[in-house]
């Protein structure tokens, strides 16, 4: 039985267990947090709590695996040998930046480092058992080749930004049944990202901020290395597990657990960075309540996706096709409807209309220019381009992803319906609409922050 | 549970934590120290604490029937689908015959537990049954020598 066909069982859903046995004969076995698959011939273990395996197959180097597929249950022995201990490379990087992230999710960063990877060879892999008449069979896979045919062939058709991030996440549903995702741009000196898009979520994720390293979306972006843990649940509970072993023995914990942005009970999860021209653009975040669905079986799918999704919008972002800007308005009296405060806290660039925080930063600043020229003249049309010359706004030269922070203005402000709308009329267009009249007001850096700003998530 | 004095026995605590519907494995070995894993069903602890029987798939022409004749050398891995506590049984087989009614009652009454507490991580229990080999079970009673913490974290691998 080739080990390549029983990759599944691999994704952690159902745990691994592991047989030992020392030189005076005595069998030990244990389950084991993450069984890598390396190739056709060889699984890596990774080593944490396990001294008397390691002991073990140092001296003696057979070993078993029983691994068991998630979808039929079935179950599968792998003899093998023991190689060697890895403490850096592909594999090593790879089975860390799985660990790291599930850890920094749990609020467990730091806590525990992965001593080392352990290379075994596999020189039989059987089934356990005769199969039963009733057993679950596995479903046929989809056509994901065709299903990334279509994706692309959707994506190739948008020429707006915001079309464009819509158009990918509802193929992302409509084809390969992911049904949420978020999409998150890295910000310029790449220390956070930010949400720009999402669906399948009951309060759109829109404007939620992860900082670099910061669980397993943040980790993703980081080490710039897909993160797929196809058993979030099992992950958790076994960091609880490890975090309550702790905390009895009186060990200070580096923190709490970190919420993830978006669907309560996820079972299997995938953050994908998104890279183009050799450098990080953002994450694509897919979750479902399913186990196993993200696993790393396709793991190649969502890079393949991730790094056409972010190819588009880095060619929207860096050749912006801007329509010819209508004539100049003349200065329009506002029109009638409530006076909506717009306050903004100079510590940050942070914006609220009335009592609802809009957005901070870049948007911020963008939605301050311009309700500070309504305000000040009724201007109500704005391009792009001036966007990006006028200094106080302070993009960086280069990619700037400014239509991706258009995108999230525009989206917040539609999302709390605060009288203030930021329409798409052109390509680089944009129209600036009130329902009411602008009271503008500023506090200074020293009198701080106002309560209630979203930290990060 | 203290090893001080000779043979180990299960403490209360531990028993019932044993028989609560935890995913249960069982290793053994050969002559050549192969080891061997399965899952294993209905655990039951007789003699104070000082002997543990499982229900073991061991079809003839099986390793682990052979390991069992041959030395009897066993580990014996419980662990909580709840909260990942777990606990390893080290012995001896003392004896392996055909299960009784009786013990494949308790193999019934295990999948239904293990079926309850795994429900939270979307297994359902026709999915358990699965786990169980349609094969021969044989019932293996282990004198327990040795008894260990295998929760994850620093403590594992700690006798008990």
């Amino acid at each position: 039985m080739p080990l390549e066909s029983l990759r599944q069982c691999f994704a952690g859903v159902i745990p691994t267990h592991f047989a030992t046995c020392s030189a005076d004969g005595t069998p030990n076995v244990i389950t084991v947090s993450l069984v890598h698959y390396v190739d056709s011939e060889r699984v890596a273990v990774s080593r944490q709590f396990l001294r008397k395996t390691a002991d073990n197959v140092r001296a003696n180097i057979y070993a078993q695996l029983l691994v068991t597929d998630p979808v039929t249950f079935d179950g599968y022995q792998l003899d093998t040998e023991y190689l060697r201990t890895e403490t850096e490379g592909g594999t090593f990087e790879a089975m860390k930046a799985d660990l790291d992230a599930i850890a920094s999710q749990s609020g467990m960063a730091g806590v525990f480092r992965l001593r080392g990877v352990d290379l075994h060879r596999v020189i039989a892999c059987r089934k356990v058992g005769e199969a039963a008449e009733a057993r679950v069979r596995r479903p046929p896979e989809p056509d994901m080749l065709r299903a990334l045919d279509e994706f692309v062939r959707r994506l190739g058709q948008c020429t707006e930004y915001g079309e464009l991030t819509r158009t990918a996440l509802h193929a992302l549903e409509d084809l390969f049944d992911v049904t949420h995702s978020i999409l998150l741009l890295s910000d310029d000196p790449g220390q956070r990202l930010f949400a720009t898009a999402s669906n399948g979520y009951d309060t759109p994720a829109v404007g939620a901020e992860v900082p670099f390293g910061v669980g397993l979306i943040g980790t993703a972006a980081q080490e710039q290395r897909s993160v797929c843990v196809s058993h979030l649940g099992r992950a958790q509970m076994m960091q609880t597990a490890i975090r309550t072993s702790l905390e009895d023995h009186g060990d200070t914990l580096p923190g709490q657990e970190i919420p993830l942005p978006g669907l309560a009970g996820a079972q299997s999860v995938a953050a994908i960075p998104m890279i183009a021209l050799g450098r990080l653009r953002g994450v694509l975040y897919l979750e479902s309540d399913r186990p196993g669905q993200l696993g790393p079986q396709s793991e190649r799918v969502w890079q393949i996706l991730a790094g056409h999704l972010a190819s588009a919008l880095l060619t929207l972002e860096t050749h912006p096709h801007e329509d010819n800007p209508g004539q100049e308005e003349a200065a329009r009296p506002a029109p009638p409807g409530a006076v909506l405060a717009v306050t903004r806290y100079q510590a940050d660039d942070s914006v609220f209309v009335g009592d609802r925080y809009i957005a901070k930063g870049v948007p911020g600043r963008i939605l301050w220019k311009m309700a500070r020229e309504y305000a000040g003249g009724g201007r109500t049309n704005f391009s792009n381009r001036e966007l990006r010359l006028d200094e106080r706004i302070g993009l960086p030269a280069g990619a700037d992803n400014l239509e991706a922070r258009l995108l999230v203005l525009r989206r917040r402000l539609a999302l709390q319906d605060c009288g203030i709308e930021l329409e798409h009329t052109g390509r680089g267009q944009l129209s600036f609409r009130v329902s009411g009249s602008l009271e503008l007001s500023e506090v200074t850096s020293s009198a701080g922050l106002k309560p209630g700003r979203p930290e990060a998530s | 549970m203290s090893r001080t004095s000779g043979s180990p026995k299960l403490g209360r605590d531990l028993v019932a934590l044993m028989l609560s519907g935890m995913a249960v494995t069982v290793a053994t070995r050969d002559d050549g120290l192969r080891p061997e894993v399965v899952r294993a069903w209905g655990p039951a602890v007789t003699a104070g604490g000082s002997l543990l029987t499982l229900c073991v798939p061991a079809p003839p022409g099986s390793a682990t029937r052979s390991n069992l004749e041959a030395n009897g050398e066993t580990a014996v891995l419980f662990v909580s689908p709840v909260d990942y506590r777990a606990l390893q049984v080290k012995g001896r087989a003392v004896s392996v015959s055909e299960p009784t009614p009786g013990q494949l009652g308790l193999v019934e009454e295990h999948v239904l537990a293990f079926a309850g507490n795994a429900q939270h991580l979307g297994v359902e229990l026709s999915q358990v049954r699965n786990f169980v080999q349609p094969v021969r079970h044989l019932a293996v009673t282990v004198s327990v020598r040795e008894v260990y913490n295998q929760t994850p974290g620093r403590n594992a691998g700690a006798a008990l």
